[in-house]
């Protein structure tokens, strides 16, 4: 198991090195000169030459690389060539507003998606079943920017019920907060809680057909225990796998829902970097994303081995 | 007297695809206090629904218990609710479960303590702690030793002989009245499966425990039943006590049985009589008696009349049959033999008789000193800690036109033998001839010509035979692929001539594999080995997954091309009796070397090495005269893994004649006569 863990580790490292590496070069490839934005169309040529050294923007690109690594591993991400800060101050505003929100929406999407799921299977076929099954097909099929316009028209134009946007820390303003963020924690979950009901219906029908399922009936468990002690440990193995890719989906999703409700996030960060070519800013954010999809793949590769003690005792 | 068990006119149907089929169809019987009754069928008789039915377990739907009463113990558990508390203090209170598969029947991710402790707590109110404690004692019950610690295992940590055991215990802990073992040692060795079946007898007989054996063994049924009763597509075609059925079976379909199933005991010439046909198709279940278009003792009667319901024709016998078959050409014991003597053809006497000398032989295959070792690897740059040796120095050869039998337990190495000779692997060691082409080290590409002379049947018809291809597709590959014929002509020519050649008809030839039988489809496999001509066939377990009546008939098929076509067999089986029975000489394997080898006759009637007669001895004969007399070996202890191989000799560590010697060298396969090899220092 220790073997595992360590070898999943430098797998991870591995992986975030490459992604360094993508990033890194995708910024510096694309067409568009950061220097010339910032300092607008009539710049001189001394002036633009003299920014590119400031910025080491004259260098051969594996030094920049370097570089820009070396500082990274010393926790110092830059200074953003837009909001004339240091991009370590930017992620500290930023990310816990996104952490408030994807979170939420994670646990929403287990709390209701997995529950969801069993119930659907161990109704097999009822209306119940179906109900379930076609709102999570739902759920996958429609675009969460059409349901955002849907929600903002409904809930907070028409019955007036939500604020149409902003954001306020929880720890400000709680109740205002969460008047505030309910919508985009909503809107974000589904597409991750559709998904987890589903696998959970099918890993869950899968593991009821098994055999040590019709032992446990045959010991005289009632159909509570037969499904909740016996079957739900072993249905849940492929549903942790979708969790790790849930991850990268909230991701994607909150680039989208920030910029609808204007939450000051990562993924609002990103996209306003994207489009003022602040590379700095972009490099960062990419590499901090994916290092939590990585990490939390990482997580859910450990929590296997606690879940099943086939791979603990290999 | 009341009985335990009194189940009258059960029929439980399961529809599927708007039909309905009816798996269990009006069957009545019962079973006493501390009886041992065995129900005995092929696959789809129903043997298995009938005994989940009393408990309720069946899947609803597609499931229906339709009519009927199971009475146990005074009570119609068919008026209890499927899930209700009533029902449920039956399941593993009173009756205790043990099912096919020990691989999957238990809870994979809940140590095996937790799972035993379970049953008892619910069904014996006791508390966490004497409920370990339970498990404990029940696990030393089952003889797992080092229970105190093996109760906190995962089910993956042990054996599938074991996790049976563990089954057992679980099916026991709370004492039931009544035990029903549904193929409960089918999946596992001999060996295993005599220990099991050994002490469940035990412990039943101890406490007087009825118990239900279902099964498709008829060696087993003649071992350890009482009473038996037949099922043959969904209703009980005969039943009695054991002697009565084996001495004076009435069915047609019992005695087709008998006639067909191989015997550790046969006279070798014994041309096994197969049930022709396979069972119906219960969703369109005719009005008459099911197995009418199978029997050959059917009369008018039979076509004109409804299925006959069982009628008594002994004392306690009774057969469910319009016909009174006086002479059913079925004689147990020893005037069997003479019996069975007679049905052999004059042509297949002649040969046996103008017999060439081996060693005038050519020899087509010799394998010497093989090895084929897989590497473990362990830590983090999954660096190679140890071999295992699946192969470990295997030497043997076979002739033109023989057959050798490969036997031993599961994971012996004698699959491993096979893919290796045939270059699946690449060999650790030693060197393969194959008509006298040393192919060992051989390029694929130059190997690719001598393939089409070593094909391969395979164990499973089911998952061997492409389901998107059609028959003729797979059958003509080989034909393509050695561009074998020149003209589309040629090419359906040949296909017809090989379907016809192993039974099939050529007109089915369009069919996709789905739509054929398990029987069928090992004989498409059979085509498909002999579509490229060949001399050599490995056949891997070719017909352990088939039925009892069905399996006769490929044993037949495989006899009779050998003769036709002149073929040489290196045939891999667990079955003993099927080996003794197809084979010219038989290996037996154990942990991945020779221990024994030599002639059938030697080997199966003066075995030398401990281990052969351990296996033998493991066997039960299908007569249950014999079995009574019979002295068993005591079986001691499981396979031990290939990683711990015992020091010295591999089977120092159950053998009955070890001595330390034993344990210091590894005994060499030495000649103590003419084509008899023994690994043994004993011998």
């Amino acid at each position: 198991m220790l073997t595992f863990i360590v070898r999943r580790i430098l797998q991870t490292l591995f992986i975030l090195f490459f992604v360094s590496i993508i990033v890194f070069m995708i910024m510096h490839l694309l067409p568009g000169d950061p220097v010339s934005i910032m300092l607008g169309d009539y710049a001189s040529q001394e002036e633009i030459e003299n920014l590119r050294q400031e910025l080491g923007l004259d260098k051969p690109l594996p030094i920049q690389y370097m570089n820009w690594v070396t500082n990274v591993l010393r926790g110092d991400l830059g200074n953003s060539i837009a909001y004339n800060q240091s991009v370590n101050a930017l992620i500290q505003q930023r990310l816990p507003i996104s952490f408030h929100i994807g979170l939420l929406s994670f646990l929403l999407a287990i709390m209701i998606g997995v529950p969801a799921g069993i119930i659907a299977a161990v109704k097999r076929g009822s209306w119940v079943d179906s109900l379930i099954t076609v709102t999570a097909n739902m759920g996958m099929a429609v675009p969460v920017f059409w349901l955002g316009i849907l929600g903002v028209y409904l809930f907070s134009l028409k019955l007036g019920w939500l604020p149409v946007q902003g954001y306020t820390s929880p720890f400000d303003d709680f109740w205002r907060s969460m008047h505030q963020s309910i919508m985009p924690i909503v809107l974000l979950s589904l597409g991750s809680l559709a998904s987890l009901a589903r696998q959970t219906r099918s890993s869950m029908l899968e593991v009821i057909r098994q055999d040590y399922i019709r032992t446990a009936r045959a010991k005289g468990l009632s159909e509570r225990k037969v499904v909740l002690g016996h079957a739900l440990r072993n249905a849940l193995i492929p549903v942790i796998t979708l969790l790790g890719m849930g991850l990268a989906h909230l991701v994607g999703g909150s680039v989208f829902i920030e910029q609808v409700f204007n939450i000051p996030g990562m993924g609002r960060l990103m996209v306003q970097s994207i489009f003022g070519k602040d590379y700095i800013v972009v490099q960062s954010v990419v590499l901090i994303v994916a290092s939590v999809v990585a990490f939390g793949n990482l997580a859910v590769d450990i929590a296997y081995g606690f879940i099943d003690p086939r791979i603990r005792y290999k | 007297m009341n009985h335990l068990l009194e189940v009258r006119n059960l029929k439980t149907y399961f529809s599927s695809d708007g039909s309905t089929i009816k798996a269990v169809d009006g069957v009545s019987y019962h079973i006493d206090e501390g009886e041992i009754v065995a129900f005995v069928g092929e696959s789809g008789s129903g043997k298995s629904v009938t005994q989940y039915s009393g408990l309720q377990l069946i899947p609803t739907p597609p499931g229906r218990i339709v009519d009927g009463s199971v009475v146990f113990d005074g009570e119609d558990l068919l008026s209890y609710k499927p899930n209700s508390e009533k029902m449920r203090k039956v399941r593993g209170g009173k009756i205790g479960v043990v099912f096919q598969e020990p691989m999957t029947s238990l809870n994979p991710v809940m140590t095996v303590g937790k799972q035993i402790s379970e049953s008892v707590m619910l069904h014996m109110g006791l508390n966490k702690a004497e409920a370990r404690k339970r498990a404990v004692e029940l696990i030393n019950m089952v003889g797992i030793p080092d229970a105190e610690h093996r109760v906190d295992y995962y089910p993956h940590q042990f054996s599938g002989g074991m996790r049976q055991r563990i089954m057992i215990a679980m099916a026991l802990s709370c004492n039931p009245k009544l035990l029903i073992a549904d193929e409960a040692t089918t999946a596992l060795d001999v060996t295993t499966q005599a220990q099991l079946l050994e002490m469940m007898k035990d412990v039943v007989k101890k406490t007087n425990t009825s118990l239900i054996l279902v099964t498709h063994n008829l060696g087993i049924v003649a071992r350890y039943a009482e009473r038996i009763y037949v099922m043959y597509a969904g209703g009980i075609v005969e039943s009695g006590p054991t002697k009565e059925i084996f001495k004076n079976p009435k069915h047609p379909y019992t005695i087709g049985l008998m006639k067909a199933v191989p015997r550790l005991d046969d006279p070798k010439d014994r041309k096994l009589l197969s049930i022709e046909g396979s069972p119906p198709n219960l969703a369109n279940k005719q009005e008459q008696c099911a197995f009418l278009p199978r029997c050959e003792f059917a009369t008018e009667v039979c076509s004109s009349n409804p299925a006959p319901s069982p009628m008594t024709v002994g004392e306690n016998h009774s057969a469910a049959c319009y016909v009174k078959i006086e002479n059913s050409g079925w004689k147990i014991g020893s005037s069997h033999v003479a019996a069975a003597k007679s049905e052999v053809s004059a042509t297949l006497q002649a040969e046996l008789q103008q017999k060439v000398p081996r060693e005038q032989k050519e020899t087509i295959l010799e394998v010497k000193n093989l090895k084929m070792y897989f590497p473990v690897t362990k830590g983090l740059l999954s660096r190679k800690v140890a071999d295992i040796k699946a192969v470990d120095d295997v030497s043997f050869d076979i002739r033109k036109g023989e057959t050798l039998g490969l036997v031993g337990e599961s994971g012996c190495g004698k699959t491993t033998v096979a893919r290796t000779i045939l270059r699946m692997y690449e060999p650790t060691d030693g060197s393969i001839v194959f008509q006298n082409h040393d192919i060992t080290r051989m390029s694929l590409s130059k190997m690719r010509p001598l393939r089409r002379d070593m094909p391969m049947v395979f164990q499973d018809p089911f998952s061997s035979l492409d389901p998107r291809q059609s028959v003729a597709d797979l059958v003509g590959e080989p034909l393509k692929v050695h561009k074998m014929v020149k003209s589309r002509k040629e090419y359906e020519d040949r296909l017809v001539e090989l379907f016809e050649m192993v039974g099939l008809n050529p007109s089915v030839r369009n069919r996709m594999p789905h739509e054929f039988s398990g029987g069928q489809r090992q004989r498409i496999g059979i085509a498909r080995a002999l579509a490229s001509n060949p001399s050599f066939i490995v056949c891997d377990e070719a017909i352990s997954a088939l039925d009892v009546s069905i399996q006769a008939q490929i044993i037949n098929l495989l006899e009779d091309l050998q003769r036709k076509l002149g073929l040489t067999y290196l045939f891999i089986a667990h079955d003993l009796s099927v080996v003794r029975h197809i084979s010219d000489r038989v290996a037996v394997m154990y942990l991945g070397k020779i221990v024994e080898i030599a002639d059938w006759q030697t080997l199966y009637e003066s075995p030398k090495h401990p281990y052969t007669q351990m296996l033998l001895s493991a066997v039960p004969i299908p007569d249950p005269f014999i079995e009574e007399k019979r002295e068993h070996v005591e079986i001691k202890g499981e396979v031990p893994s290939l990683l711990n191989r015992p020091k010295g000799c591999s089977f120092s560590n159950r053998c009955p004649l070890a001595t330390s010697e034993c344990k210091e060298m590894e005994p060499p396969l030495k000649s103590v006569a003419a084509d008899h090899g023994v690994a043994c220092i004993k011998v």
